[in-house]
């Protein structure tokens, strides 16, 4: 017998948003299996020097969530935080490498996405829970990992040994050589931390506006629809699958 | 208390404010009991507050299952009201406590059910007929719709039934992804037309045009996305007939000696104080498991298995939506002009069914039909969750990654099937004899089992979806898979039906055809409980035009009594 409590899996909670909000489609959920790194044949010698996952005490987080009933005109995040100094230090080195300025907006640090990591990570629900017991290893793993390499921390280390282990996670994570390296957690750690770092800057102000969202802004009289220059655009590419424009 | 009532109506949602509005209208003298607390749409709706603003930029938990600006209160689970689910099987159970019920933040499309889905087993020979037919109907939704406000068109497709003229409200242009959608199904034979939404495109009464800018599920405070709490029952409760209780939760109806129902005992939300009130009509309109329950849970010796249970079918014939999601990438809405694509925040557009004649020519195998909803693009403003889309091109970071946000937000399309089910013995629910809520009154629980129609019927649903997606160069989101697999969980499409069905006969059905218990003609049921069959199109109109014919009904009843 199953008894519905107010106990959802993440998997129903994605899968739910996965239902209601399309935007969230997600792709592949990320399922680490060991705490130990396998050292196996799988695993080519590059990722196997990896320094090993640290075994360090994640805090546990008792604070009660926000409730089913709280306040959504004024909203108020009711956990404490979690992250110190030297965690937030290493979290906005890799969120600024992750997602840096450029022509169209500021770094990631700069809209503050450290403080919606740190909020994240803090959360009392399954979801941001799991990935509490991997971003705040994944945190001390940068740090380690920086000290084997270059004898500092991440924050520390120059650009190019910082983007050196930044290569080695992403073809290790994106390249995927074998199921195996994926799944190791510092594979897993940048691709979640990469999620949730372009998550938390384009729902900022800042990040609205580079990726040029229109709306949230009451129109007044009959919805006027796409655009011409929008429609020219569609049309164009309808044809070139040989279908009209209705 | 000390006011009389002539009825009582416990649940103030679809079917219970309608018939609030219907009865206090009529002057019939009506005491709400509402189990969740007072909610105020005006004062209570963040209509534009951004994800920045929220927890965890608004993401989706436990405590908020559609994010944190969704108005339910409630949801998935409510606190101090479990549920079960037979082994294996894994029901979903959306509830709201709160004035309103789940009017507060459903999605609003709202189409009329056709002369064939009211009798289904003469046309196929499976489940049961409609003790109504679309013809004692019609002029229901036509008034529902009109006090409702329904935006949409009239194609006059099959089975699909035309609104008189000046009825509906005009629909708003299509986007541009719904007319690439539009495009791959008109190449591929499919229709694919405006949908219809109980959302206003015009001024109704005191409430206002869509202004197209913010999220529906939120609640809306002009009053343009139908609610009860800005329409029906702000205006029952202008008449000054309607006593409203909130944090009020029926638990049993009041039988005297001989078995007549006199009455509701409910219990005191803030004090715990258990209270009976007595009319001599009850409305039940707690949703359609709720309404089980409570009917189950009111045992008399006159009612041993529960009031309105000689049948044995409360609890029974219990019916979702079947569901399946098909999500592509798309590239030619990579890069594209930017525009205002939020619209009324639903589908503007929608796959309604077309295969009536294939299935009576038997080249389907499976007998009912479905429709395709639609959303993606830009309707609603980034969102935590769209961290992946680099992952379409091989991922990276940096300034790669950043411009690939740019490029494939807005990239991708959801497209739901939404299937009609039909009933089956193993889908009911029933009390737990173990588990207890926190009053101490014994849970529902859920068996489930699909049969071979709806699996075959998401089989279909995923072949429409993937050639679309196909014939317009997109890339499907999720692997290919046995329908097992692909089927949403049962009660997930929130479209929950049949539990105290209507029919022709007290030993097949628990109520007549105007929604009166057979065993307790003053206890009427105002929920989707009555439905006879789940046709694909969304249930919701259909409760209210129920609930207002039969509200309308049980109005002339009192009022003659009255006059006697
Ligand atoms: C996210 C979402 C999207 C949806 N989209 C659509 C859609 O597009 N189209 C559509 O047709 N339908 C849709 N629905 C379904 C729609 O909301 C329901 O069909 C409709 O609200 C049912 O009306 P109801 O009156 O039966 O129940 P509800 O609206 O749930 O109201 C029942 C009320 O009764 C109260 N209650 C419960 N138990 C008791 C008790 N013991 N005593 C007193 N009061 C009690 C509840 O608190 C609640 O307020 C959607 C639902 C959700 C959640
Ligand atoms: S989009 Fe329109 S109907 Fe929906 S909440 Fe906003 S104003 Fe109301």
């Amino acid at each position: 017998m199953t008894v519905v409590e107010t106990k959802i899996t993440r998997r129903d909670t994605l899968k739910w948003m996965a239902i209601a909000t399309p935007l969230i489609m997600i792709g592949a959920c990320y399922a680490p299996e060991d705490d130990e790194i396998k050292i196996s044949s799988e695993i080519p010698e590059k990722y196997r020097k990896l320094v090993k996952w640290p075994d360090i005490n994640i805090p546990d987080v008792t604070h009660e969530g926000y409730g089913k009933d709280p306040d959504l005109i004024l909203p108020k995040t009711p956990w404490p935080l979690l992250l110190n100094a030297m965690q937030l230090n290493a979290c906005v080195a890799l969120i600024d490498l992750l997602v840096p300025a450029d022509d169209k907006g500021p770094a990631a640090s700069e809209v503050g996405v450290q403080h919606f990591m740190n909020e994240w990570v803090s959360a009392p629900y399954p979801s941001q829970s799991e990935d509490r017991e991997l971003i705040i290893p994944g945190l001390q793993w940068l740090d380690d990992e920086a000290k084997k390499r270059g004898n500092v921390v991440f924050a520390s280390l120059p650009e190019v040994e910082q983007i050196a282990i930044l290569d080695d996670l992403s073809d290790g994570f994106d390249k995927a050589p074998s199921v195996a390296v994926r799944q190791m957690k510092p594979m897993q750690f940048f691709g979640k931390m990469r999620r949730l770092s372009l998550g938390g800057y384009y729902t900022t102000a800042h990040g609205m506006e580079d990726i040029a969202y229109i709306g949230n802004e009451a129109i007044a009289g009959d919805y006027p629809g796409p655009s011409d220059e929008a429609l020219k655009h569609l049309s164009e590419h309808l044809a070139k699958v040989g279908l009209k424009l209705p | 208390m000390s006011d009389k009532f002539d009825v009582i109506i416990a649940g103030s949602g679809a079917g219970g404010g309608m018939a609030a509005y219907v009865l206090a209208k009529a002057g019939v003298k009506v005491l709400m009991l509402e189990a969740g607390r007072d909610y105020k749409p005006l004062e209570e709706t963040p209509m534009f507050n951004s994800n920045e603003e929220a927890p965890l930029r608004g993401a989706s938990t436990p405590d908020k299952d559609f994010g944190y600006y969704d108005s339910a209160i409630g949801g998935w689970s409510v606190e101090g009201e479990p549920y079960t689910s037979e082994d294996g099987v894994d029901f979903k159970w959306f509830r709201a406590r709160m004035l309103g019920g789940r009017t507060n933040h459903w999605a609003r499309h709202s189409p009329r059910f056709g002369p064939y889905d009211f009798k289904g087993k003469s046309r196929d020979g499976y489940g049961v007929n409609w003790p109504l037919s679309y013809d004692d109907l019609e002029s229901w939704y036509t008034k529902t719709e009109k006090i409702v406000g329904v935006c949409g068109t009239n194609e006059g497709l099959e089975n699909h039934p035309n609104s008189p003229t000046g009825v509906l409200q005009p629909p708003p242009k299509p986007r541009a992804y719904e007319l690439m959608i539009k495009a791959a199904c008109d190449d591929l034979d499919i229709p694919c037309i405006p949908a219809h939404y109980a959302i206003l495109t015009r001024d109704l009464d005191d409430r206002k045009a869509c202004f197209y800018a913010t999220p529906c599920i939120r609640g809306c405070s002009i009053g343009a996305a139908f609610q009860t709490t800005t329409s029906l029952i702000p205006a029952a409760r202008e008449t000054g007939n309607l006593t409203l209780k909130a944090d009020s939760t029926v638990y049993e109806i009041i039988c005297d000696d001989g078995g007549k129902a006199i009455g509701v005992r409910y219990i005191d939300g803030k004090t715990g104080e258990r209270l009976a009130v007595n009319a001599p009509y009850i409305v039940l309109a707690a949703s359609a498991c709720e309404t089980a329950r409570i009917l189950l849970m009111s045992k008399h010796k006159k009612h041993p298995n529960g009031l309105g249970n000689s049948s044995n079918h409360v609890g029974k014939n219990l019916m979702d939506t079947v569901g399946t999601n098909i999500s592509g990438q798309y590239p030619m809405l990579e890069n594209r002009p930017r525009y205002n694509e939020e619209g009324m925040n639903s589908p503007h557009m929608y796959i309604p069914w077309w295969g009536y004649e294939q299935q009576k020519k038997g080249e389907l195998d499976f007998p009912r039909g479905y429709h395709i909803e639609m959303s993606g693009g830009w309707v609603t403003a980034p969102d935590v969750g769209l961290g992946w889309l680099p992952e379409l091109n091989g991922g990276g970071y940096g300034k790669k990654i950043k411009a690939d946000i740019r490029r494939y937000f807005g990239s991708t399309i959801w497209m739901g099937g939404r299937g009609e089910m039909l009933p089956n013995e193993d889908c009911y629910c029933a009390l737990d004899p173990e588990v207890k809520d926190k009053n101490g009154l014994p849970v529902l629980k859920f068996f489930w089992k699909w049969s071979k129609h709806e699996l075959n019927q998401v089989a279909h649903m995923q072949k429409t979806g993937r050639a679309i997606i196909e014939r317009l160069g997109g890339k499907a989101l999720s692997e290919e898979k046995p329908p097992e697999e692909l089927i949403t969980a049962p009660g997930s499409i929130i479209h929950e039906v049949g539990t105290t069905r209507m029919g022709f006969t007290p030993q097949d059905s628990v109520v007549n055809k105007d929604g009166r218990c057979w065993d307790a003609n003053n206890v009427m049921i105002a929920d989707g409980g009555v439905f006879a069959s789940n046709p694909h199109k969304n249930p919701t109109l259909t409760i209210m035009a129920l609930s207002m014919r039969n509200s309308q009904k049980l109005a002339k009843e009192i009022k003659g009594a009255r006059r006697r």
